[in-house]
């Protein structure tokens, strides 16, 4: 099946760090090696400081300081690969996102402009990406809305005059409104009850299959990765620790941080006994050498103490970052 | 032991807006076996007011809470506060920034337990935080900044229990911790109850730990309780349609339910949140598939269906 996808962004040894000062900084990406194919649902997951959120903005190509990237992050372009680490903002902002890539952030249903009717977020997108005169514009941004079973007076509001709920609809449809390649979603659905998480979740899927888009999904919530995601890339202090197919990840994890994960998560009709980690994830201004999980690991071996372990492949399209899984 | 008759608590909505009740004609009770009451609802449901009501941070203005049989509000604030303990949401909150939190924990014993020697003091101390995991020499010379949230966390637990309360109200206070460590915190309260036989209101949106750790649930809707029982009978069986979408609606941590929840598709409504604040009927009217006319003009009565209590006109006979 992913024989047939085609590979649309790679990220290859991607680093992040927010500078603090001349002498100290925070990596927050430490060595990060991805492949985006077209039409995927990948999600990213880890605890809060993992660096999700981060590796979601350089891969986006959104680095602005105090965040400081190196690496590579190749998005093919008809057929030319753009480096989005080193590629100029004024033609990011001018021909890659809204149109190639667009990014869903946290807290979206505060993004908007409290000054503009919903409607002109729409106008301005379609008038500078399309071309459109301001006529046009409107009329396509009220045939949208009304494709997505809202009402056209919704782009008469201002955003105040909508709900929680409303608003972060409205920028779910803003960040659609171009059919992007890739949709960068950052906990799209934290803040909002779970009838609406389910809504939003669904809507996000219809439309990543109707265009064909890749959804690249971020959340600490592991409910929603075994609800929507094909493939789970699991983030623990800066590295990836766990890149697998989301089905067989479930049953059966590899790394022990992405097992203590599953394990702790209660679920409805399920009184067993979970058991939490011990501990706290290290300080990413100066990380524990070795494998930065060994301090919580039960497993934890001489070699883990010592030296990093490498990432490996444990089978097709799956790969852990363990001493566990490397032959010696 | 803890007794709510028909609290309600009316506020306004902005500043020269409508009035409504974000606690509607709430009544139920806790019985002195030790137990997890769980109260749990969506953003805007009235759990966190219906806590700071219990808590006695605010007044109710109609109906009152007793507590074993004395109106909260008529008993002395050191009885009060023995037998009644808060842990809240927000763990770098609950402990004084330019203070040790260790010397909150002194103040507790001091004015609530009556202990003014500072030996016997730390020694009291010392063995209910040994409970939680902690080390009175470890933390005394500790700073808020230096704990992690869950170890706070664990920190206003232990505050808490050194009154010996008979009860702890607990807001939220998981929700800002990461899922690995939200477990732990979670089976410290089913612990305290089994072993120290205090009760716990457990505030909460997430139904899995609710499933996982309480023994009650009431599920909160715009003020109102529209279904409360045993957690088991509640969650497996629902009977309220809110309840039902909750649990539909629910993401399961297991990839093999995927299909169902993908396919049963769930319907938006659009913003309608102040129409439900005020509607004389049932709030969820304006969501509910099952709506008919009475629905929309009086609000349904507490009905017993095989064990639990629900508010919906569907099962008026």
């Amino acid at each position: 099946m992913s024989a047939e996808k085609l590979s649309v962004l790679k990220a290859l040894n991607v680093y992040g760090e927010y500078v603090v000062s001349p002498l100290l900084s925070v990596k927050a990406v430490t060595d990060v090696t991805l492949h985006v194919n077209s039409g995927e649902v990948i999600g990213i997951a880890g605890e809060s400081g993992c660096g999700k959120s981060t590796l979601v903005k350089i891969l986006y190509g959104y680095v602005e300081l105090p965040l400081r990237a190196r690496g590579k992050v190749l998005l093919d372009v008809d057929g030319n690969a753009i480096d989005l680490v080193s590629a100029d903002e004024e033609y990011k902002r001018g021909r890659i996102w809204w149109r190639h890539l667009s990014y869903i952030p946290q807290n979206s249903m505060n993004v908007l402009n409290p000054y503009m009717r919903v409607g002109d977020h729409f106008t301005e997108l379609l008038k500078k990406h399309l071309n459109l005169e301001k006529d046009e514009a409107i009329k396509i941004a009220g045939e949208y809305i009304e494709s997505l079973g809202l009402k056209r007076d919704v782009l008469k509001a201002f955003p105040h005059q909508l709900s929680g709920g409303m608003r972060q609809r409205i920028v779910v449809a803003l960040a659609l409104l171009l059919k992007p390649r890739i949709i960068f979603a950052d906990e799209p659905t934290t803040a909002v009850d779970v009838v609406l998480q389910k809504v939003l979740l669904q809507h996000l899927l219809d439309k990543q299959k109707e265009y064909n888009s890749t959804l690249i999904i971020v959340t600490h919530d592991m409910s929603i990765h075994a609800m929507v995601t094909e493939r789970i890339v699991v983030m623990y202090a800066g590295n990836v620790v766990e890149e697998a197919p989301t089905e067989p990840f479930y049953e059966d994890p590899k790394h022990p941080y992405s097992r203590a994960l599953i394990n702790s998560l209660p679920r409805l009709g399920d009184r067993s006994i979970r058991q939490g980690l011990a501990g706290q994830p290290p300080s990413l201004v100066t990380p524990p050498p070795g494998c930065r999980f060994h301090p919580r690991c039960p497993y934890a071996m001489d070699v883990c103490r010592r030296e990093e372990p490498p990432i490996t492949g444990y089978e097709n399209n799956w790969r852990v970052k363990c001493w566990l899984y490397v032959k010696r | 032991m803890l007794k709510l008759e028909n609290v309600t608590k009316i506020f306004r909505y902005g500043f020269l807006g409508f009035r409504f009740r974000a606690v509607d004609d709430v009544s139920f009770s806790l019985m002195d076996r030790p137990a997890i009451f769980t109260i749990a609802g969506e953003s805007g449901s009235g759990k966190t007011t219906l806590a700071r009501l219990i808590l006695r941070i605010i007044k109710p203005d109609y109906g009152r809470i007793l507590f074993d049989g004395k109106d909260i509000h008529e008993i002395d604030d050191r009885t009060f506060y023995r037998n009644i303990q808060p842990i809240f949401q927000d763990p770098y909150a609950s402990f004084n920034p330019m203070q040790k939190p260790i010397r909150y924990l002194r103040e507790t014993v001091k004015n609530i337990v009556g202990i003014e020697d500072r030996g016997e003091m730390d020694e009291y101390i010392a063995k209910v935080i040994s409970y939680v995991g902690f080390d009175i020499a470890t933390i005394a010379n500790k700073h808020q900044h230096e704990f992690s949230g869950g170890e706070l966390q664990r920190l206003s637990i232990a505050r808490a229990l050194l009154t010996r309360p008979k009860l702890i109200v607990a807001d939220e206070p998981v929700s800002m911790l990461d899922a690995s460590l939200r477990i732990n915190i979670v089976n410290l309260f089913k612990k305290i109850k089994d072993e120290m036989g205090v009760s716990f209101i457990y505030i909460t949106h997430d139904l899995a730990t609710a499933y996982y750790i309480s023994d009650y649930i009431a599920i909160m809707y715009r003020g109102s309780v529209i279904e409360s029982g045993s957690a088991e009978k509640v969650l497996s069986e629902p009977l309220h349609p809110y309840t039902k979408a909750l649990i539909e609606s629910l993401p399961i941590p297991d990839p093999k339910h995927r299909r169902v929840w993908v396919q049963k598709k769930t319907a938006f409504t659009a913003s309608i949140e102040e129409a439900e604040f005020i509607i004389k009927g049932c709030k969820y009217v304006y969501r509910c598939p099952y709506a008919f006319d009475r629905c929309r003009t009086e609000m349904p009565p507490y009905i017993n269906v095989n064990e639990s209590i629900v508010r919906c006109w569907l099962y008026y006979k």
